[in-house]
């Protein structure tokens, strides 16, 4: 047990606030769950339950458009996806250290990302995902290798780079203002934690399903 | 005249390159990386004035367009990201 806390307590403080995001993500969303299945159609549902319905209804129809048949099992892996990274990016505010500062973290997502779209495409096509680098043109083939990596990149680095601006220029502001700082901070966290936040979360999920959709067999569109 | 200049030019060529010689480059290129900005700016500048226009023409429709626009600076950001990130690079070592 003593040597279970040392352990516990020398991880980096982001790590152990990523896995309290997604202890405290487990619980409250199984609790929801729950509660939903035992709703009663006939009355009326309080308004939590509205915002949880609402929230997985409008998911369920935007990855339909895009993907179709696959969206069976992918849609609860790009909302609970969006749901993490719009938590970790705004969980700077409340004096956390954000897990998506650091590459570690956004490296591992753009990994996962990377397997979702991989996979899609051997699902949707059996054996014939690996011909689809040879697909216009044969000549072409070192451009389509490169154009499937490069999105690991691009997805972390975007991801990194807005949070940690925010984060480097809400320190030089706090530091230039002093006590003034209270009346100054909110704004400047509203845009940068919450705003920036909130976009980028977006464009992660977007990106992603955009990238998944573009490997789908004609086949599979209903 | 030629030779007036390479005598004022020999004694600035002629440092011992140390420690701070190289952080005081290092730190120069850090500033001259972050002017990838300059071309983020502009292409940013150009997607909200054509973002605007659209909404002129057709007011109905400014949800989709103020969404779409939202994506688009937000990918086209990351290009003047990685001018930031290479200068953290250089300052941090």
């Amino acid at each position: 047990m003593d040597t279970i806390m040392n352990y516990i307590t020398s991880l980096p403080g982001y790590f152990v606030t990523s896995l309290g995001i997604m202890l405290g993500m487990a619980i409250v969303l199984f609790i929801a769950g729950k509660r939903v299945e035992q709703l009663n159609p006939r009355s009326k549902p309080s308004k939590v339950m509205t915002v949880f319905v609402g929230f997985v209804k409008f998911f369920n129809q935007f990855m339909k458009g895009y993907v179709g048949k696959q969206a069976v099992w992918l849609t609860p892996m790009v909302m609970t996806l969006a749901i993490y990274v719009f938590i970790s990016n705004v969980s700077g505010m409340f004096a956390l250290d954000s897990p998506t500062k650091y590459t570690s973290i956004t490296f591992s997502l753009s990994i996962f990302a990377f397997l979702i779209i991989q996979i899609t495409g051997i699902i949707s096509s059996k054996w014939k995902h690996f011909l689809s680098v040879f697909q216009p043109i044969p000549f072409l083939m070192p451009l389509n290798v490169i154009g499937e990596v490069t999105p690991i990149i691009s997805i972390a680095l975007r991801l990194f780079g807005n949070i940690i601006s925010g984060a480097v220029f809400i320190v030089m502001i706090y530091r230039f203002t002093g006590w003034f700082s209270v009346v100054v901070a909110p704004a400047f966290h509203l845009i940068f934690d919450v705003g920036f936040g909130l976009i980028q979360a977006l464009v992660y999920v977007l990106l992603t399903v955009i990238f998944t959709s573009s490997k789908i067999d004609e086949k599979d569109f209903i | 005249m030629l030779e007036s200049l390479f005598n004022t030019l020999v004694p600035i060529l002629d440092v011992v390159p140390n420690e701070l010689y190289a952080k005081a480059f290092a730190y120069l290129g850090a500033g001259i990386a972050v002017l990838t900005g300059l071309g983020t700016g502009i292409g940013q500048g150009i997607a909200a004035a054509k973002a605007v226009e659209a909404v002129g023409r057709q007011p109905e429709a400014s949800g989709k367009i103020l969404t779409t626009m939202i994506i688009g600076q937000a990918v086209a950001e990351t290009t003047g990201l990685y001018g930031l990130l290479i200068a953290f690079i250089l300052i941090n070592s």
